[in-house]
């Protein structure tokens, strides 16, 4: 794995508007992928996970804040330019039959980005295409089928096909696991690592999956109300996560006990999520936190180095620290 | 120990564009009073379209081949429609997975929390009132009187999760079908939900069945586990017997598929392909496609259950082999 930063994003927002009030999705993050690497995004729903994924790539203008790929500004690259830098980022989304054209074959469905970036003449593009199936677990057969003649997990990878197509460097996967079954979300994980390996492919991959996101990721970053609150690599964090909430995350994964006798107790996280329209003022934990004080009622926590390459947002360890 | 439901060969298929789909082949399971039971396997293992047809809620043309539903002395496949209605909600409570079809999106919750009572004249209005907002603040509804007059919209999704609960056991059950009840939920928000589920059905004494396809959900919260495939029951086993000498191929690749919390990757044991969908009612064994271990007899021969302890039977060839070999 190299250490070269691929993605660096600067303090980046975006908000929406909902009504007369405007909902922050995603305040002031930063963080960095490296060349290769996997980094993991996690956090409940509507923390602002998609939002960051879609603004990492360039489908997406900040409010604020820059995101560079390989150096280049995404922010205020040219149409252009941002045309070209496409063909490396690239991303796929949680609902294959939905993302996909469902009137065309699979084959055409993979074929278009090429189409689109003008790569290769019609017969390398039937080649290129045959090679991207049986890169993804299926084979040339399945290029004619249409996308509803098959399951949800062939589905998937004909997505992760048609995203391959162009080369990507980076791949954004949004919840790609959560509509599979068990076997076939294990099936889909090695595939990716193993593509990571040998493509040298960078991923955002965003779940609410823990475990797949500690199976796949050398780097995982938790956020919460549009905030990135911890950010460190995978064995740091599951080790000594810093933030209480990625603590409270963790402790919320229901892993098979050894017996019944072994199970723990069923550990709950106070209160609900609060609402993005009416975030709480400080820390946006403060409500829920078993370690709240005075200060993280009024004064939002900095994203500091809390350790080697680990980074977390909370008064509690500021003070410990 | 009495039972509860006992399901004895129920067989359930669906006309599909061109040929029929045959969910359910022969499912026979029953579950005792007080006990927490998990159904655990793939999408498009017959899971729910099981529960599904006991409760006589399986819709359009799905067509109950043969089979029994026993439940207090009554098949509930054969009941009439109209005796279904004072056995449902009253006696059999049901939380889904999908919150949208649970709750009615134009009704307030309070209402839907009272309804079951009204509907089925457990008690008068200010009773229901009282008991509902009872019921919302035991399953950790802040403020249950705000709570009341408000939308399901208005809620998120973990608080009508648990709404729904409250709706199920308004009427107190003796039995409730949870079907995914924390599927759609996020991990934390998942654990609060089973947390109030399981507080309140042992404070009740209720018996429990659970759809799920999460063997964590699962081996945390229920006292046996049958695991289905292709409509049939592959494995039942008590759930210390199920976590640690659970025999069934087709479990082992469940529980292989699992991703463990190591922070590094290893080798995923993963099951080839994906659950089947069966346009003939399977003559082997449901499994033996995808099963690693088939040989001649899985494909021609159903394999029975077989008694491997007191609270422990699985179907595989595999099995009954290595049982007559050591008998």
């Amino acid at each position: 794995m190299s250490d070269r930063p691929f993605l660096q994003i600067q303090q980046i927002s975006k908000s929406f508007a909902l009504g007369k009030a405007r909902i922050d999705a995603v305040r002031a993050v930063s963080m960095t992928i490296a060349e290769g690497e996997t980094f993991g995004l996690v956090g409940e729903s509507g923390s602002g996970k998609s939002t960051l994924g879609r603004l990492a790539i360039g489908l997406m203008k900040p409010d604020a804040g820059s995101v560079r790929a390989s150096g280049v500004d995404l922010v205020t690259a040219s149409p252009a330019k941002l045309r070209e830098m496409r063909k490396s980022l690239q991303i796929v989304f949680q609902d294959a039959q939905s993302a996909l054209n469902g009137r065309v074959s699979v084959a055409s469905n993979i074929m278009e980005p090429l189409v689109i970036h003008n790569q290769g003449t019609p017969s390398e593009r039937l080649r290129r295409i045959g090679g991207l199936l049986e890169r993804v677990g299926l084979t040339a057969a399945h290029g004619p089928a249409m996308p509803d003649e098959l399951s949800g997990g062939q589905l998937q990878r004909v997505m992760i096909a048609r995203a391959l197509a162009l080369g990507p460097k980076l791949l954004v996967c949004d919840e790609i696991l959560s509509a599979l079954d068990l076997s076939v979300q294990a099936q889909v994980l090695s595939l990716l690592e193993d593509l990571r390996l040998t493509e040298h492919l960078a991923y955002l991959f965003i779940s609410h999956n823990l475990s797949a996101v500690s199976y796949l990721s050398q780097v995982i970053g938790v956020m919460y109300l549009g905030e990135l609150v911890e950010w460190a690599p995978t064995k740091s964090l599951l080790e000594k996560p810093g933030h209480p909430y990625t603590k409270a995350l963790f402790d919320s994964i229901l892993d098979v006990p050894e017996s019944k006798a072994a199970r723990k107790p069923l550990t709950i996280l106070p209160g609900d999520i609060p609402s993005v329209i009416d975030r709480p003022k400080g820390c946006p934990f403060h409500t829920r936190c078993p370690l709240t004080m005075d200060i993280c009622r009024t004064v939002p926590p900095q994203l500091v180095q809390v350790g080697e390459h680990h980074h977390a947002a909370c008064h509690a360890i500021h003070a410990a620290g | 120990m009495s039972t509860v439901l006992k399901i004895e060969d129920l067989a359930v298929s669906f006309p599909s564009t061109d040929k029929r789909i045959f969910a359910v082949n022969g499912l026979s399971l029953e579950v005792e009073r007080g006990e927490w039971l998990g159904v655990v396997g793939e999408s498009g293992s017959g899971k729910s379209v099981s529960l599904l047809a006991c409760l006589q809620l399986l819709t359009g043309d799905a067509h109950i081949d043969r089979g029994r539903a026993w439940f207090e002395g009554k098949d509930l496949l054969r009941v009439k429609r109209k005796a279904m209605r004072t056995i449902l909600g009253r006696k059999i409570g049901m939380v889904f997975q999908n919150l949208a079809n649970g709750l009615d999106p134009a009704m307030r919750i309070g209402a839907q929390v009272m309804e079951p009572m009204l509907a089925h004249a457990l008690c008068n209005k200010p009773e229901a009132r009282r008991r509902a907002l009872s019921l919302l603040a035991e399953l950790g509804l802040s403020d249950p009187e705000r709570q009341f007059e408000r939308y399901p919209f208005e809620l998120s999704g973990g608080m009508r999760q648990r709404v729904m609960i409250a709706v199920a056991l308004a009427a107190e059950p003796e039995l409730l079908i949870a079907d995914e009840p924390t599927t759609a939920l996020d991990t934390t928000v998942q654990v609060q939900v089973l947390s109030v589920l399981q507080a309140a059905c042992r404070k009740r004494q209720m018996t429990v069945i659970m759809v799920t396809h999460d063997l964590g959900v699962a081996t945390n919260v229920c006292d046996r586990v049958v695991v289905m495939y292709g409509g049939q029951v592959m494995e039942n086993a008590e759930i210390d017997a199920f976590i640690q000498r659970s025999v069934h191929p087709y479990t082992q690749g469940l529980k292989g598929s699992m991703i463990p919390i190591t922070g590094s990757s290893g080798t995923l044991q993963q099951i080839q392909g994906s659950a089947a969908i069966f346009h003939q009612v399977p003559v082997g064994c449901p499994f033996a496609a995808r099963c690693p271990h088939a040989f001649e007899r899985c494909q021609t021969e159903r394999p029975k259950l077989v008694r491997l302890g007191a609270e422990h039977e699985a179907a595989c060839h595999l099995v009954d082999q290595e049982c007559a070999n050591v008998g």
